[in-house]
């Protein structure tokens, strides 16, 4: 009696949440499996992970890397309070925020000391990832680094140098296999005067095209801009 | 433009002068006050070589009050520097200063003063004074947007997270 009654609960769970994402098409849908960017990590430094939400809402990780094989390693569940999405890495204490309003998703992590970003496109389903469980399973599974063709520079705009204002930005964004910039999303920005010209240099930027490389998905990169100024006496 | 500028700052720096002496009545009573007066408004309209002759000849002929001195010799000190000769603008302002060092435009002429001879040191040291006296002076923005433009290297660092 007592397992029916949780088994309908759940299922009414279940069906509460699909009914949210069918009834407002603007709420990005977080189940499935995605390729995802870690960064901000002084000591690790930017992570290709793969990550995958449940509908039964558990949370899995995988790192592909070029010559090794790491199973799925499990996460805290996610959650869902109105439109940010939450999971943790107990590991390593951080905690996953993404707003899901957002083209794609991804937002930002925290821990302790620390704070950084995240951010994914989404790999789709049935695709065969080469990474298993099975430790025996020796498929394998390449990223291909994504290398800049150009690299604009962002102008630093006068009035902030009168005022003396610094600060960062950071901004997320696709890139398609043709080596465009897609989709830029703001993360990070510390001062709105430095929006305009960061998202005019990102958007001159392109990367080196890999369409014959037969890998057609897009791929989530960021870009950070530090704003600084020298004191010269 | 540049002219435009100065002409700007000067309006700025001697406008204390007729200020106070409409809002103070302690001051209006005292010779030589209306070629203080006269002075204010002719620096204020960019007609420096005229104010500072008539500066001068308020604060040489008349005995006014150490009070409009201080503003005089302040006067004295902005329109120089509008003139663009900052080593005769400061040694006015150091005398304005320490018969008051309570006024912010003085401090605001001598930072620009420096700033003219490239002094952006002494310019920021001064501007600040100028700052902790009346944090609200617009004209500070100003001074301190010019030292920041001539003395701050803009430096910007891209990485990418991939």
């Amino acid at each position: 009696m007592l397992g029916a009654v949780l088994l309908i609960s759940f299922t009414a769970v279940s069906f509460a949440q699909d009914d949210r994402w069918s009834q407002d098409p603007g709420l990005l849908d977080p189940r499935g499996t995605w390729t995802c960017v870690f960064f901000g990590n002084p000591a690790i430094g930017d992570e290709r992970v793969l990550l995958s939400f449940a509908p039964d809402q558990s949370t899995l990780m995988a790192m592909p890397e070029e010559d090794s094989l790491r199973p799925w390693l499990p996460l805290s569940r996610w959650q869902l309070e109105d439109e940010t999405l939450t999971f943790s890495d107990s590991r390593n204490g951080r905690v996953f925020e993404a707003n899901l309003r957002r083209t794609t998703l991804g937002g930002d992590w925290r821990a302790t000391n620390l704070r950084g970003g995240w951010w994914c496109t989404a790999t789709g389903d049935g695709i065969e990832l080469g990474i298993s469980a099975d430790p025996n399973d020796r498929t394998r599974e390449t990223l291909v680094p994504l290398i800049p063709m150009v690299m604009a520079r962002p102008a630093f705009p006068r009035q902030a140098i009168r005022g003396g204002i610094e600060g960062r930005v950071v901004i997320c964004f696709v890139v398609d296999p043709t080596g465009n910039v897609r989709d830029p999303e703001f993360v990070e920005l510390t001062e709105e005067i430095f929006r305009a010209t960061s998202l005019d240099a990102l958007m001159s930027s392109s990367y080196r095209p890999w369409l014959e490389r037969g890998n057609e998905k897009p791929r989530p990169a960021c870009r950070s801009f530090l704003y600084l100024l020298d004191k010269t006496f | 433009m540049g002219h435009k500028l100065l002409v700007g700052f000067a309006c700025c720096f001697v406008a204390s002068t007729v200020w106070s002496q409409a809002m103070d009545n302690r001051t209006i009573i005292g010779a030589g006050n209306e070629f203080l007066s006269a002075a204010s408004f002719a620096i204020r309209m960019g007609q420096y070589d005229e104010g500072i002759r008539l500066t001068h000849l308020g604060l040489n002929r008349y005995q006014p009050s150490d009070r409009d001195r201080a503003a005089a010799l302040s006067n004295l000190c902005g329109a120089h520097a509008a003139k663009g000769e900052p080593d005769i603008a400061i040694p006015y302002c150091d005398e304005s200063i320490e018969m008051n060092d309570k006024d912010w435009r003085a401090f605001s002429n001598r930072s620009y003063s420096y700033f003219l001879k490239g002094m952006l040191k002494e310019a920021e040291e001064n501007l600040a004074i100028a700052v902790d006296i009346d944090p609200s002076a617009k004209q500070v923005l100003q001074i301190r947007g010019m030292i920041n433009e001539l003395g701050l290297r803009p430096r910007v660092i891209m990485e990418d997270h991939q």
